[in-house]
């Protein structure tokens, strides 16, 4: 069934060729020129340029943030899915409205409060620095913010499954005599599963390449608080292009890899939703 | 109107406990409330906490502020707009068609996503920077692109590109391609297609893809912040502000800057919703509509009238074209005609059975390995109403659209009237065309559906009004120009569909399983008012139908397609009475199927045997076909040709009894067909020990060669 519309719907040609066009002078070429840059080195050179100490603890923070953030919002994210799809309360729909902001707010403006907030005499962090927690300037800081950032991927991606969930699923578990946690875990869950485990790697994704807010809160400490693209940034401002270059492939080389992950999860999330 | 309140809230028979339900909201919105609407309050408070004074002098007093500002609605504009026609062509691309790489393509518009931001705009600066691929050749023609208003703009644009088209593509994907397809049937071509047709379709989706893609333009901080240079008052758009300030200490600066962007985060969220609840509205009144609609008296009495403009007219005029004498006054109520029409009628339409209106020659089409017509041949009588009859998968539907221009075939020929429209298009062979599920355009009123085929061809307005108004009156749905398909009934959709294919008085039309979707007493209805309306408007007419009923009641001639080959052409009567095979035979219609072989002049069968003077040679396997009200049943044995078997269940209620018989000694299962006076006669009860025997039989021997 390759061109079953190609000849009744105009505008094939234009709007395929025009696309290709596009994504090769945005996407691709860019992309090559970044590779190529990177293998204008000896194999020694890029492995110098990438793996000193200090890059070796940002990619350890930059995947180790990324990745406790979005198992904090799993549990969240579910939670969050849940009440919305399944409890109506005073202001429900707005709340609904709310799980987007993290998406539509600039990254920036989230870097600039969350660091005002937990410093010593903001507002959460007057309570929160007197126990010992440090939420400004610290690892921690990092978590906070790519948990804001990543919040709404796993509500997004399990909300539209929980919806469409049929009420008789539900029914028929507890007519044959599960307990109301037992249909939770043993019928809702394993439905949901592709996607929360999806909405997961999306959050994860999404954490790994994160900049703007990072910058504001975690003071960009060597090897304590600099995540992986700061590094890129500081390569550059030191015109070493090839370094810079050479620490692009390697995230690039984690984000091809993610989207691969990613896009064969929702074909799973997709093959598990219907029947 | 239990219906509606099921559609609007699911319902939940089990229901949480109340402690387990509130201890769950709590948490969901402590969660939430920390993470996103104290950050959201805060920036407003550290933005306004010195007065709205202050806040002002911050904003519009500080100059390089007022530049970002500034900056940053010439740099997202700018790269949404670029985004927004590549999203438009690529949802088209992915959505509309398949084609090798596309499932690379649309892979590949989410990398933005996946990219660094930094990584981003490093890519820009290897490219065009003082030191990059191009930045000398920029340089000698004193041109800036990095740390300039382009690198800018390249790094949003490349941030942003997935927005708009990961909007559209899954609104394009629900929405389908049928009312583009019907467009194009009724001859509208590219640019039309898409700005009357698919634009209103998508605008929604379209116009939320725009929001957000803009919201993430404005707020895009990492790529520009490696192409800007951070040239206060002309390089930093309001984030890279935002950060200047905070590096500078200054607090309330950096807050008024960034209490703006999430203004603008808020503007967009809200428009987010309000689409989305106009949406739900909107979805909630069609199924309201919907369900009002089904209620059985909602189809009127169509069995009343058809205007009569085309009768007394050469049958080479146009058909139904506009006549002053056609008003309200001349109508005149047509009966619904009785069962014993005449035959003449069905058979050639007007003594022009001789002219060829559609021939089909040799035509092969394949879809990969399935070849769904093998070398195809048949030809349409001018005038004649025709259908193509078959099981699902024979191929019928596809040779529909072969007809109409809508698929190509990839060897063969179609011509009308002898000239060949092989690699015509639709809007060139001048078709009408009815699709199955209708593909009414949902956004117009009838009034316009059925004018858009005159539209498109650039009809002048009063000739569109004065058709459009004849042809609502002929599909008897005066009254209702103005309203739009989801407020219809199916019956009423129908009609719509076939008078919006009829308007631009095409030479032929088809239609693709025209009553498929319809409940049984609708479709009895229109398939009469189908049948007296080809009566009175001759124009050359093919359906696909895989109910016989159907095609026996409406067509002049039958085709019995099976596995992408015509298997008999006909009259009603003629495939019926003299099928040329046994699918034929089995497939209009129940029979009786016995094995067995020809011999002698005789068909020797499970258990009985037939004459069969054809064939007098050596013995041939042969199978015969018996159809139930073929079969007579007795108590006693004839003298050669009966077969004892058992009545197994009886069911009298109907014009007809059927007999459900076993035959034990061969195993085989008969179906009869008995009138009332024989069954009375007999007196049947289930278990009685029978004989029955064929009061007729057709004997089809087997090809070796097959």
């Amino acid at each position: 069934m390759i061109d079953v519309n190609r000849r009744v719907l105009p505008g094939f040609g234009l709007s395929r060729g025009y696309t290709m066009l596009y994504m090769s002078l945005l996407v691709l070429i860019p992309l090559t020129a970044c590779f190529i840059k990177a293998s204008s080195m000896s194999f020694g050179e890029f492995v110098d340029a990438v793996w000193t100490e200090r890059a070796r603890a940002a990619y350890g923070l930059t995947v180790g943030a990324s990745l406790v953030a979005a198992l904090v919002n799993l549990p969240f994210g579910v939670l969050i899915a849940w009440v919305l799809v399944r409890y109506r309360f005073p202001g429900s729909r707005l709340f609904d409205a709310i799980i987007d902001l993290p998406f539509a707010l600039p990254t920036a403006v989230a870097g600039l409060v969350y660091s005002g907030l937990y410093v010593k005499n903001g507002w959460l962090g007057r309570y929160l620095v007197p126990l010992g927690i440090q939420g400004a300037y610290s690892r921690l800081a990092i978590v906070l913010v790519l948990t804001f950032i990543g919040l709404p991927f796993v509500v997004r991606t399990v909300q539209p499954i929980l919806q469409d969930l049929e009420a008789e699923v539900e029914e028929a578990a507890s007519c044959l005599g599960a307990s109301r946690l037992q249909t939770f875990t043993r019928v809702i869950f394993p439905t949901l599963l592709p996607a929360v485990v999806t909405g997961f790697a999306l959050a994860f994704a999404r954490g790994i390449g994160e900049y703007g807010s990072v910058v504001f809160v975690s003071g960009n400490m060597p090897y304590k608080t600099e995540i992986a693209p700061v590094l890129i940034v500081a390569s550059l401002e030191a015109f070493n292009y090839r370094q810079a270059a050479a620490i692009a492939v390697v995230l690039l080389l984690i984000s091809f890899s993610m989207l691969v992950v990613i896009n064969l999860l929702e074909r799973w999330t997709k093959r598990h939703g219907s029947y | 109107m239990a219906a509606i309140d099921a559609a609007a809230v699911p319902r939940r028979a089990q229901v949480d406990p109340a402690a387990v339900r509130i201890a769950l909201i709590a948490t969901a919105l402590s969660v939430v409330g920390i993470l996103v609407i104290v950050p959201v309050v805060y920036v407003f408070y550290g933005a306004l906490q010195d007065g709205l004074r202050a806040y002002w002098d911050n904003l519009v007093n500080d100059p390089d502020t007022l530049s970002a500002i500034f900056l940053t609605l010439r740099v997202a504009p700018t790269a949404v707009a670029l985004n927004i026609v590549f999203g438009v062509a690529a949802a088209w691309a992915i959505a509309r068609f398949r084609f090798p790489g596309r499932t690379l393509l649309t892979a590949l518009i989410d990398l933005p996503f996946a990219v660094s931001p930094v990584v981003a705009g490093l890519i820009f600066v290897l490219l065009f920077g003082l030191q990059g691929w191009f930045g000398g050749w920029l340089r000698e023609h004193d041109l800036k692109v990095i740390f300039a208003t382009p690198g800018l703009i390249l790094a949003t644009a490349f941030v942003t590109f997935p927005f708009v088209a990961r909007e559209l593509i899954p609104v394009m994907e629900a929405i389908g391609s049928d009312e583009e397809t019907a467009a194009v049937s009724l001859g509208a071509r590219g640019w039309q297609v898409f700005r009357r047709i698919s634009l209103p379709n998508i605008k929604w989706g379209l116009l939320y893809g725009i929001i957000l893609c803009n919201a993430r333009a404005m707020g895009e901080f990492g790529a520009v912040y490696v192409v800007s240079g951070h040239i206060a008052g002309q390089t930093d758009t309001l984030p890279l502000r935002v950060e200047k300030l905070f590096q500078e200490y200054n607090n309330a600066g950096a807050y008024a800057a960034a209490s703006l962007l999430s203004s603008l985060a808020l503007v967009t969220l809200s428009i987010k919703t309000a689409l989305e609840w106009k949406n739900r509205r909107e979805m909630a009144a069609r199924v309201r509509e919907a369900t009002l609609q089904e209620e059985p008296t909602a189809p009127p009495a169509l069995a009343l009238a058809v205007s009569n403009p085309g009768v007394a007219q050469p049958a080479t005029a146009p058909a139904l074209h506009a006549q002053p004498a056609t008003s309200g006054v001349e109508r005149h109520l047509r009966p619904v005609p009785s069962l014993d029409r005449q035959p003449s009628n069905r058979v050639d339409a007007g003594g022009e059975a001789d002219r060829v209106g559609i021939a089909v020659q040799h035509v092969i089409k394949r879809f990969g390995d399935f070849v769904a017509l093998d070398d195809v041949s048949v030809e349409i009588p001018h005038g004649a109403l025709v259908a193509l009859l078959g099981p699902s998968g024979s191929g019928k539907t596809t040779l529909l659209r072969m007809i109409s221009g809508l698929d190509a075939p990839d060897e063969g020929a179609i011509l009308y009237e002898d000239e060949d429209t092989t690699n015509r298009s639709p809007r060139d062979r001048n078709v009408g065309f009815v699709f199955q599920h209708y593909a009414l355009f949902r956004h117009m009123s009838v009034f316009e559906n059925i004018a858009f085929g005159l539209r498109v061809r650039k009809w002048r307005k009063a000739d569109v009004d004065r058709r459009v108004n004849e042809l609502l009156r002929l599909i008897q749905l005066e009254g209702i120009g103005h309203q739009v398909p989801s407020q219809l009934s199916g019956g009423q959709r129908q009609r719509v569909a076939l008078a919006r294919a009829l308007a631009a008085q095409p030479k032929v039309l088809l239609l693709d399983e025209p009553f498929g979707a319809l409940d049984a007493k609708v479709r009895q209805e229109l398939r009469q008012w189908l049948r007296r309306l080809h009566d009175e408007i001759h124009v050359t007419s093919v359906f696909v139908t895989h109910d016989q009923e159907e095609a026996f009641e409406v067509a002049d001639r039958v085709v019995v397609m099976n596995h992408g080959r015509i298997e008999q052409v006909g009259t009603p009567a003629d495939v019926f009475d003299h099928p040329a095979n046994g699918f034929v035979m089995d497939f209009l219609g129940n029979v009786n199927v016995f094995h067995g072989r020809v011999e002698g002049g005789r068909a020797l069968l499970q258990g009985f045997e037939v004459d069969y003077p054809e064939h007098r040679g050596e013995a041939k396997p042969a199978t015969v076909y018996v159809r139930p009200h073929e079969l007579e049943i007795d108590r006693i044995p004839s003298d050669r040709a009966s077969l004892a078997a058992q009545v197994v269940r009886i069911n009298p209620a109907g014009v007809a009894v059927k007999v459900e018989l076993t035959a034990r000694d061969f195993g085989i299962a008969l179906n009869v067909v008995l009138s009332q006076e024989r069954y009375v006669e007999l007196g049947l009860h289930a278990g009685d020990a029978v004989f029955v025997f064929p009061k007729r039989a057709r004997v089809f021997v087997q090809d070796y060669s097959i």
